[in-house]
């Protein structure tokens, strides 16, 4: 009756789906760095900068078909971040600026103080939406594979990441079947006088453990008995193995990690050279 | 061929209180053997000595005419199948493709031959519809003919099937027989092992083995160990419904004759 | 105290894609003091259903009434002190020994006295009884419950639910897993409770023991209750439709009286009867 989608991995065939999970990390990885560069030397070019990363994840995510509903609750917890940030900023003044948005009284409200808070909480927006582009085009299980062939170098290096990717692979399988197991035994707890949800410390302590603990042992017996099972069917983790799953690079996933590339270097040609398009382009002279 | 020759076999697990002690039998190639026994008797212990999860044990195990031991291990696992009780607790892939192909990753078959091999035993398991399933949307039944489909794709030459029906309800359990069933008509040189505590199953089998605290207290066909009514019930097992029906019959004074060894043939029998 | 549902309906992930009726329009009454059988295929509704009768489900439309407890789909109408019905119906849930925790096994029994207020020496006081009821005896106390046997894990299990000394006990597949002797011995438990005047519903799918037990069988259809009969009456005609697997002698019978017999299914009980039935019926012919 659980019907669990792991990591709001939503089913579809957009191009984001179909691209190898290898490369979508790369991508993410890149975006995120480029979304974090330094372009301090001009507000209108960091949010600039930032605007024109905001319409790439848009398209993201608009293709990756993430549900509004997702996006929107991702941003919940942030408005606390958001208060927090402009509190700080305005208390504590970065930098040498005097360019004063409004005054409290006779305590001056820098832009700088504003716009600093504004270009944190806008990036840490832009990073969780990408995050979130990733986990809901990429099965939990590609993912494992993924991290597998990036942990491939340590490999020869005597890291067990086969084995670390198995482990990986199992615990997600049975991430669904654990959690039927939870709910069996709050239910058999419950029956029997136990209430989750109110009481004094005391008495919820006492409700986890007869949770926990019945589900460590059901977990370690399952184990023993997988363990057993797959030993049986001649799994040998230090033996050779052929691979039934196997990644493959396409063309398509070329083009767009050349994209994504192209696009970081863009980004940090602007930051490392202090580029400043309004004054170069326009000979607009904007505070900074 | 013997494919399973135990002489001897006695195991303790605290050193103290034997487990098994002085099992003597032996399978044949292409038989479907029954071994039963009540919670308790010995059955799981001899299962784990046999599929080789239990070291250190008297006695003599010999598959395929090879004695049992850790360095034989590997090689004699490759000729066998097992099918576990709990069908959870052996379901490894996330779906029924990756756990078909988990066994396959194992004997290192080669990844262009792995599709074919999966789609055809899982469409020998009536599972052919459900290959991109993941675990949890399937009943129990359908977990355990996934773990028969991946038993199948090694193709063993013996197939044990540890209680592998007892957690699931009678359609599933259904479900397993009727596999078994086309397992042996498909491949009449698979021998296949039931280790099991329902009597009307093991009146299936060709033979029959009774274990009751760790020895082994009983052995024929059916009919043979069905005959010791008395004893059955003294170490807790039943009969099946038509060898009751006879012995009643006969408290009767009516006479049934030796050929009926299942409840059709009873019943055809009550009406000529 | 009879049970009473009126028509019931629940629904699981409302507003959710994942939306799934299991019950539909139920309404059912139930007698006290009887041993009722629940049956129907996997997925018919009858986990669903015995879920209201202890309010760990409350129904989307309708209410379950048990004595003086309401448990409706109406907030207003529910009664305030619903966790107290579960002291009332005691539901051991399949595959039982899975929620043992304590260190010892009179301890784990005496949790669910202790939830409803049961002072500590009055607890164990109960458990002490509930475990010598279900056939453990003081040597058992206090032995860890995770170094038993499967079947004694179980025993502890069940005695956990009668120490709250339910009027009703609901108990879901008590024999899945077990050999035919603890099977057996589990029945028989359960019918010496009924015997005390307690009411047994048993969720089972095994028609031999809704024969040999059950005075009243609810099957349950796609979330409906399709019949309400006596085992009896249930075994009159033909039930492969529910997905249920007519017992054994009752299959027997039908074919003999298809071939020339006249067997009284009304006046046979059990191997021994219908063996005289037959001896009867070939010494007419």
């Amino acid at each position: 009756m659980n019907n669990f989608t792991m990591g709001r991995y939503v089913p579809y065939n957009s191009f984001l789906h179909r691209m190898d999970p290898r490369a979508k990390i790369f991508c993410l990885v890149a975006l995120v760095v480029a979304i974090f560069m330094d372009f301090g030397f001009s507000w209108a070019m960091t949010f600039t900068m930032d605007a024109i990363a905001a319409i790439l994840i848009l398209v993201l995510l608009w293709s990756s078909r993430t549900s509004l509903g997702q996006v929107l609750n991702s941003l919940k917890s942030l408005w606390f971040m958001a208060v927090f940030l402009l509190i700080i900023y305005i208390l504590m003044p970065v930098g040498t600026s005097t360019w004063v948005a409004f005054n409290i009284g006779t305590y001056p409200i820098y832009w700088d103080s504003i716009l600093n808070a504004a270009k944190i909480l806008l990036r840490l927006v832009l990073m969780i939406e990408l995050t979130m582009i990733l986990t809901s085009s990429t099965k939990p299980l590609d993912l494992t594979y993924a991290f597998e062939w990036y942990l491939y170098p340590f490999k020869l290096i005597g890291f067990p990441s086969h084995e670390v990717a198995m482990t990986l692979s199992i615990a997600l399988r049975f991430i669904p079947t654990i959690l039927e197991d939870v709910e069996r035994i709050m239910k058999a707890q419950t029956s029997r006088g136990v209430d989750f949800s109110r009481g004094k410390i005391g008495a919820k302590f006492r409700a986890i453990v007869s949770l926990i603990v019945p589900l460590f042992v059901s977990s370690f017996v399952r184990s023993e008995e997988l363990a057993n099972a797959m030993e049986c069917r001649g799994y040998d983790p230090k033996a050779k193995r052929t691979r039934y799953r196997q990644l493959a690079f396409g063309w398509s996933d070329v083009a767009e990690t050349v994209f994504v590339g192209c696009f970081l270097a863009l980004f940090i040609y602007v930051s490392v050279t202090k580029f400043d398009a309004f004054y170069t382009w326009w000979g607009l002279q904007l505070p900074s | 061929m013997k494919v399973i020759e135990v002489k001897d076999l006695s195991y303790s697990y605290d050193g103290k209180n034997p487990a098994v002690s002085g099992l003597n039998f032996s399978v044949e190639e292409g038989s479907f053997c029954a071994l039963i026994g009540h919670n308790g008797s010995g059955k799981s212990t001899l299962a784990k000595l046999l599929i080789g999860l239990l070291n250190g044990y008297q006695g003599e195990i010999k598959l395929f005419g090879t004695t049992l031991e850790p360095k034989t291990l590997f090689s004699l696992r490759s000729r066998m199948g097992i099918v576990f009780q709990n069908p959870d607790n052996q379901f490894v892939g996330s779906t029924v493709r990756d756990d078909i192909a988990f066994g396959l990753e194992n004997r290192c078959v080669k990844h262009e031959d792995m599709d074919s091999i999966i789609s055809t035993y899982a469409a020998e398991a009536g599972m052919e519809k459900f290959l991109d399933s993941a675990p949890e949307n399937l009943s129990g039944g359908q977990k355990q003919r996934v773990a028969v489909a991946g038993v199948l794709a090694m193709k063993p030459d013996l197939v044990i099937f540890d209680e592998a029906t007892s957690m699931l309800d009678p359609k599933g359990k259904k479900e397993i027989l009727e596999l078994a069933r086309k397992m042996r008509v498909a491949n009449p040189k698979l021998t296949i092992l039931s280790i099991t505590h329902d009597i009307e199953e093991a009146s299936l089998a060709d033979e029959v083995l009774v274990l009751n605290e760790g020895k082994l207290v009983l052995a024929g066909t059916p009919k043979e160990v069905f005959t010791h009514g008395k004893e059955l019930e003294r170490i807790h097992l039943d009969s099946p419904f038509y060898v009751n029906l006879i012995r009643a019959l006969q408290a009767q004074g009516i006479e049934v004759p030796s050929s009926v060894d299942s409840l059709q043939k009873l019943e055809e029998s009550l009406c000529q | 105290m009879p049970i009473d549902f009126s028509q019931v309906t629940f629904v699981y992930n409302r507003k959710s894609p994942f939306q799934y009726e299991a019950l539909h329009n139920v309404s059912l009454h139930l007698d006290e003091h009887l041993f009722i059988a629940l049956v129907g295929r996997t997925g018919s509704g009858k986990s669903t259903l015995i879920q209201h009768l202890n309010a760990l489900l409350s129904p989307t439309e309708g209410e379950v009434v048990i004595d003086q407890y309401i448990n409706s789909s109406d907030r207003k109408k529910r009664s305030k002190k619903l966790k107290d019905l579960r002291k009332l119906v005691g539901l051991v849930f399949q595959f039982p020994e899975y929620q043992l925790f304590e260190e010892t096994v009179e301890k784990d029994v005496a949790f669910g006295p202790k939830n409803f207020g049961y002072g500590p020496e009055t607890a164990l006081q109960v458990a002490h009884e509930s475990l010598q009821t279900v056939g453990l005896n003081e040597s058992f106390y206090t032995r860890s419950p995770f170094e038993l046997s499967g079947g004694e894990k179980r025993k502890v299990a069940i005695a956990g639910i009668l120490a709250l000394d339910p009027d009703y006990l609901v108990v879901d597949e008590p024999t899945a897993g077990l050999d035919p002797e603890a099977a057996r011995e589990t029945m028989e438990l359960f019918e010496s409770i009924h015997q005390k005047g307690k009411t047994i519903i048993l969720v089972t799918h095994d028609m031999n023991l809704v024969n040999q037990y059950a005075d009243k069988v609810v099957v349950m259809e796609d979330g409906k209750v399709a019949e309400v009969a006596t085992p009896k009456e249930l075994f009159s005609h033909p039930i492969e439709q529910y997905s249920l697997e007519m017992p054994a002698f009752f299959e027997t019978i039908r074919y003999l009286n298809a071939h020339g017999y006249h067997l009284d299914e009304t006046k046979i009980d059990n191997v021994a009867s219908l063996a005289k039935a037959i001896a009867e019926g070939r010494a007419q012919k």
